[in-house]
C-alpha cells in the first residue's frame, strides 16, 4: 500500500519533470535560434535600412512652392536688372515648375 | 415556518453573491494578468512565430529519446537484476514500464508538432509510412520503424499475461533494434544534431547502453552456463 503511493507519487515526479525538461528545451530552443532572436533582427535592420519616412505628396508639395516662389523672386529681380535675362529666368522657372508638378502627381498616386 | 424559510435562503443568496463575485474578479484577473501573461508566454515560447511548431517537435524529440533511453536503461539493469539488492523487482519493472508510456507520449507529441508544423509540413502519410518523407526520407524512415518498434514492445506489456514469458521477452529483444534506430534517426535527421552538446549527449547516453548491453549479455551468458 505504502509501496503504490510512493510510485504514484514518484509517476507524478517524472510525467512533470519530463513535461519542465521539454518545456524548458522548447523556450531555449526558441530563444537561442538566430533567426528568431531580436539581436538578428536588430543586425537585418542594420544591414538592410528600411527609409523611417518617405517624402509625402504635402512635403513635396512645399517644396514645390518653396522654389516657385524663390524662382519668382529671382525673376522679378532679373527683372530690375535687364529684361534679356528676365525672360531667358523666366522660361527656366517655368519648366522647373513644370517638371516638379510632373513629380508630385507620380508621387503622390 | 416563514422565519425558517428565510433563515435558510439567506445564506444560499450569500453563496449566490459570493459565487458571483468570485467569478467576476477571475474574470478581472483573467483580462488583466492572465492574458498578458498568456501572451507573453505564447512570444517566448515563439508560439507566435511560422517556426512555434518546429520548436515543439525539436524539443519533443529531444524529450522522447532520452525517455527512450532512460527506458532502455532501466530495462536492462531490470534484466541484469542490478536493482534486486535495492528495490522491489515488481517497483522498478512499473518505473520501467512508465517510462516507456512517457516516451510514446512524447513521440506523440513530436509526430503531432510536424503535422501542425507549416515551416516543415509532413502529411500523415509521410509520417506513419517509412521511407515517404520529403525531408531526409532514409533517416525519417528509420525513426517511423524504431517508433513502431517501441509501440509494439510498449504494448506487450500489457499482453505479457496472455503471449506468455518466452514471446515477451523474445519481442522485448526488438527493444536494442529500436533504440538503435531512434538513435541513428535523431542523429541523422535531427536539426540539433550539429551541437556540439547534443552531439555529446548521443555519444554519452549511446556509450551508456553499449556498456550496459555487454553487462547484460555477460550476465545471461554467465546464467545460461550455470543452467
Amino acid at each position: 500500500m505504502k509501496d503504490k503511493s510512493f510510485f504514484k507519487r514518484l509517476r507524478v515526479l517524472m510525467a512533470a519533470g519530463s513535461i519542465a525538461g521539454f518545456v524548458g528545451g522548447w523556450a531555449l530552443l526558441a530563444q537561442t535560434d538566430p533567426s528568431n532572436s531580436n539581436d538578428s533582427v536588430a543586425m537585418a535592420q542594420v544591414i538592410n535600412p528600411t527609409p523611417t519616412a518617405e517624402l509625402s505628396p504635402t512635403l513635396t508639395a512645399t517644396a514645390q512652392a518653396t522654389v516657385v516662389a524663390t524662382a519668382t523672386a529671382t525673376a522679378t529681380l532679373t527683372a530690375t536688372v535687364t529684361p534679356l535675362t528676365q525672360i531667358s529666368t523666366t522660361t527656366q522657372t517655368t519648366t522647373f515648375t513644370t517638371s516638379s508638378q510632373t513629380r508630385l502627381r507620380t508621387g503622390g498616386s | 415556518m416563514k422565519s425558517n424559510m428565510l433563515e435558510t435562503r439567506q445564506p444560499r443568496l450569500a453563496g449566490i453573491l459570493a459565487g458571483l463575485l468570485a467569478l467576476a474578479v477571475a474574470a478581472l484577473l483573467a483580462l488583466t494578468v492572465a492574458q498578458p501573461l498568456a501572451q507573453s508566454a505564447q512570444s517566448f515560447l515563439a508560439l507566435d512565430t511560422e517556426e512555434g511548431f518546429w520548436y515543439v517537435t525539436r524539443a519533443a524529440g529531444l524529450a522522447a529519446y532520452l525517455l527512450l533511453w532512460l527506458s532502455t536503461l532501466w530495462g536492462l539493469a531490470v534484466s541484469s537484476k542490478i536493482f534486486d539488492p535495492l528495490l522491489h523487482r515488481a517497483f522498478t519493472f512499473d518505473v520501467h514500464e512508465f517510462l516507456s508510456l512517457l516516451a510514446i507520449g512524447f513521440v506523440v507529441a513530436h509526430v503531432g508538432a510536424l503535422i501542425l508544423d507549416s515551416y516543415m509540413p509532413f502529411s500523415i502519410p509521410e509520417i506513419l509510412v517509412p521511407f515517404l518523407a520529403p525531408y531526409r526520407p532514409l533517416w525519417v524512415g528509420i525513426g517511423i520503424i524504431g517508433m513502431y518498434l517501441t509501440l509494439l514492445v510498449t504494448v506487450t506489456f500489457y499482453l505479457r499475461s496472455k503471449i506468455g514469458q518466452k514471446a515477451f521477452r523474445t519481442i522485448h529483444l526488438l527493444s536494442f533494434i529500436s533504440y538503435i534506430a531512434v538513435t541513428v534517426h535523431s542523429v541523422f535527421a535531427g536539426t540539433d544534431s550539429a551541437l556540439i552538446s547534443t552531439k555529446l549527449v548521443y555519444i554519452a547516453t549511446a556509450l551508456v547502453i553499449a556498456l550496459l548491453s555487454v553487462h547484460w549479455w555477460m550476465t545471461r551468458r554467465a546464467k545460461q552456463l550455470h543452467a
